[in-house]
């Protein structure tokens, strides 16, 4: 007898009725597994990190990456409708300016948050940034300048306002040199305390990378 | 030697199907256990967990090395580990005889020695009956090979080839490295 022969001896002799028993596992769990695999060929590549059933969020809190997956879905359907609310401010604004050419007083800074990079790990620690917002009018904008922020070709920044417990987050947009970014009228700055920048793949997906690279939370 | 079976290698080379065939002969393996662990609700879980873990890594199996149900039973034992040190943290608390359903004093050996008797069921189940018999004989009822011979009417020498073929299958099925640390 070798050790291989021992340990067969050993397994033979606990066998119980119950190791012989087996369960069928119900419909749904193929049909989870087929719809992860089916979204990881849908991916870039199939390596793009996708939600399992039980994949643990992501550490929730102002320095851990942003939690992705279960609420996918419903953010997606706030971008959506942040676009069209978007879409609308500008024909409102176009046309605030045709009736009002005079407009043109300095805003007012309703606050200003220092965003940093640090504890995010998608960016080098140390980098800061002034994220400035502005009442211009009745219509708040956010300011900031991330220029210290290097961006790979194929990739783009985007602004978000995010709610303290990452369940739910609104994009501000593409973050570009010299522009501010409207935050949408009945978006409460006290509900999306959280001012965050990604960097986002140029994938279409409009949801969250999870890679975000500045961050800093709005003081009430 | 016994050669991989075709669904381990389908499962290895990523074609088409080859996920679902592996399902189809493996998930209740992979679900039973998930249930005596840790029982049924989040039995389905982990099992969903251990294919979609297992087809992303496919790449790392290796049909030469040992079969697809020793792969995806290591996968799932880790995983189960997982979620018990998950609510054992929780709790702050260490794993324990109360994570799972069975009052056991080291739950870790406990799913592995498990594991790997629902795997040697499945393997026994898989072998020709005669040499099921055989295996039975040796080693659940501790027969000499020259009483089994006796006792079955087999000529001694079917009973050593059987015994031989079979310890290469079991071996074969028992065993593969990656899916001890996956």
């Amino acid at each position: 007898m070798n050790d291989f022969d021992d340990r067969v001896l050993e397994l033979m002799r606990g066998l119980t009725a119950d190791d012989i028993d087996r369960d069928v596992p119900p419909p749904s769990v193929w049909a989870g597994i087929a719809a992860a695999v089916a979204e990881d060929a849908d991916g870039a590549g199939g390596d793009a990190p996708q939600p399992a059933p039980l994949d643990r969020p992501r550490p929730i809190g102002v320095s851990g990456p942003v939690a992705l997956g279960r609420t996918a879905q419903r953010r997606r359907q706030v971008l959506t409708w942040t676009l069209a609310a978007a879409a609308a401010s500008v024909v409102v604004v176009g046309a605030a300016l045709v009736v009002d050419g005079r407009r043109a007083g300095a805003p007012d800074v309703i606050a200003a948050v220092e965003v940093t990079s640090d504890g995010l790990g998608d960016a080098p620690p140390g980098i800061v940034a002034q994220a400035v917002i502005e009442d211009d009018d009745g219509v708040r904008r956010v300011a900031l300048d991330a220029s210290a922020i290097e961006v790979a070709d194929g990739e783009f920044l985007e602004l978000w306002l995010i709610n303290d417990d990452i369940t739910d987050m609104v994009s501000l947009g593409v973050v570009r040199r010299g522009e501010t970014y409207e935050i949408p009228g009945d978006v409460e700055l006290g509900d999306f305390p959280i001012i965050d920048v990604s960097i986002e793949p140029d994938d279409g997906i409009p949801t969250h990378s999870g890679r975000s690279v500045l961050r800093g939370r709005l003081e009430a | 030697m016994d050669e991989p079976d075709t669904i381990d290698q389908g499962f290895a080379s990523g074609g088409a199907d080859a996920l679902r065939h592996a399902y189809d002969a493996h998930g209740s393996l992979v679900y039973s256990l998930c249930r005596r662990a840790v029982g049924g609700d989040l039995a389905a879980d982990i099992t969903q967990e251990v294919f979609i873990a297992a087809w992303r890594r496919r790449t790392s199996f290796d049909p030469d090395r040992g079969s697809l149900a020793a792969w995806l039973t290591g996968i799932t034992r880790h995983k189960i580990i997982d979620v018990l040190r998950r609510e054992a943290r929780h709790r702050n608390d260490r794993i324990d005889s109360s994570s799972v359903l069975l009052d056991v004093s080291d739950p870790v050996d406990w799913v592995g020695a498990l594991g790997d008797r629902m795997l040697l069921a499945d393997a026994l189940a898989a072998l020709p009956e005669r040499s099921r018999t055989v295996m039975h004989l040796a080693f659940g009822d501790g027969l000499t090979q020259q009483q089994i011979a006796e006792s079955t009417g087999l000529p001694l020498g079917t009973v050593k080839s059987d015994m031989r073929r079979s310890l290469a299958r079991l071996r074969r099925h028992l065993d593969h490295p990656d899916g001890e640390s996956p």
